[in-house]
């Protein structure tokens, strides 16, 4: 039975997660990874009197058991675990009352085991694919001092005024669909008034901030590093820098925030309970920051490379010396 | 939906929440993935692919 000390949980699409195994096991670290895209977990065995737990890792290559009594710490990088539910007969599957059971089942255990890992554990990162609102996330922000762009929620443009510029940008996900020939993917755009005549489903409208760059900070347990985005070199992405135009690419260059700011930065995320995280900002051409949103499980391999560090490697040491 | 105008529309009929409407559309030939050498890791317990793998002997 293995008996590692630090957990780690992710999808094997996440490169950086990859990357940082690879550093555990250059330093001779005792954990164990959890690969959400394959494999299924039970509880195989609980005392809640000795706190003793041993969870079974199945896969279609294994099937292990990990006892839980020496780890110390739990690493979310992202996704959410799938518990084992045996196969139910079709003629049973569509019951309301199958599926009743089955999802107070796997949430029980679910919502139990995030609560296990915080109350015995250092946990790093969100449980549930990370999931944050963010439209908290806005309201929060504004309590530690950091300047947002005005937010509206709206069904309709009838009071906002033409003369001023809005972005729409997604409440949910960004919406991906695809035909059997194209995709479509939505990014963060400008408020278009001629075509939105008629009512919509509620949207997330702000008013556009001049900026003269945009800045993505990564935070990991306290350590930060951040990067300067000139993405207005490039008409499409002045909006939104994913929209990349790979023949004609913007500059990004490290970047030193100021003191000021690093301390709200640590004081939203303390008040969201976030201990890692991506943070997008603008610095407009009055020199003011203003924040824009932030993601518990941001790609940072590419900030790493431009700030000049290897963001994996630091990450593994601090895991292990945590 | 072919194109840029139709997936609008049929967003408009909807009237879902208009940030849907800032889109970029990209042809499904060039998100193909290519096919790519993968191998297991024991160490990461995952897929890797997005790696070099060392096909000549190093002297």
């Amino acid at each position: 039975m293995k008996k590692p000390e630090i957990l780690i949980i992710s999808s094997e699409r996440d490169i950086n997660f990859k990357s940082i195994t690879e550093w555990l096991s250059f330093y001779d670290a005792n954990f164990f990874c959890i690969n959400i895209d394959r494999d299924v977990i039970s509880i195989y065995d609980y005392d809640m009197q000795s706190k003793n737990m041993v969870l079974r890792v199945t896969n279609e290559f294994e099937s292990c058991k990990i006892s839980l009594e020496f780890l110390k710490t739990v690493f979310i990088r992202n996704g959410s675990l799938k518990f084992k539910i045996n196969t139910i007969p079709e003629l049973l599957r569509h019951k309301k009352g199958i599926k009743d059971y089955i999802y107070f089942y796997d949430k029980t255990l679910d919502s139990f085991l995030e609560y296990y890992f915080l109350q015995n554990f250092k946990v790093i990162g969100l449980w549930n694919n990370a999931y944050i609102n963010k439209l908290i996330v806005l309201e929060e922000a504004v309590k530690v001092g950091l300047n947002v762009p005005e937010t509206y929620l709206k069904t309709n443009l009838e009071t906002l005024s033409s003369q001023k510029s809005y972005i729409s940008k997604t409440l949910s996900l960004p919406l991906v669909i695809e035909s059997d020939t194209h995709r479509f993917m939505t990014y963060t755009g400008n408020v278009d008034f001629s075509s939105n005549e008629e009512d919509f489903m509620t949207s997330l409208i702000q008013t556009e901030i001049k900026k003269l760059f945009e800045i993505r900070v990564f935070v990991f347990l306290k350590k930060m590093y951040a990067m300067a985005i000139f993405s207005q070199m490039n008409e499409e992405s002045t909006v939104d820098y994913r929209v990349y135009n790979h023949e004609k690419p913007y500059l990004d260059e490290p970047f030193i925030i100021p003191n000021e700011l690093k301390i709200k930065i640590l004081n939203l995320m303390d008040r969201l309970k976030l201990n890692t995280g991506s943070f997008d900002f603008i610095y407009t051409e009055t020199g003011k920051y203003y924040f824009l949103e932030v993601n518990p499980t941001g790609q940072f391999g590419y900030l790493g490379s431009v700030c000049g560090v290897n963001l994996d490697k630091i990450i593994a040491e601090e895991i292990i010396n945590l | 939906m072919k194109n840029i105008k139709k997936y609008k529309e049929k967003m408009k009929e909807i009237a879902f929440p208009i940030d849907v409407l800032n889109v970029k559309v990209y042809s499904k030939k060039s998100l193909i993935p290519k096919e790519k050498k993968q191998f297991y890791s024991s160490i990461s317990r995952a897929y890797w692919e997005y790696v070099t793998i060392p096909n000549k002997k190093i002297l």
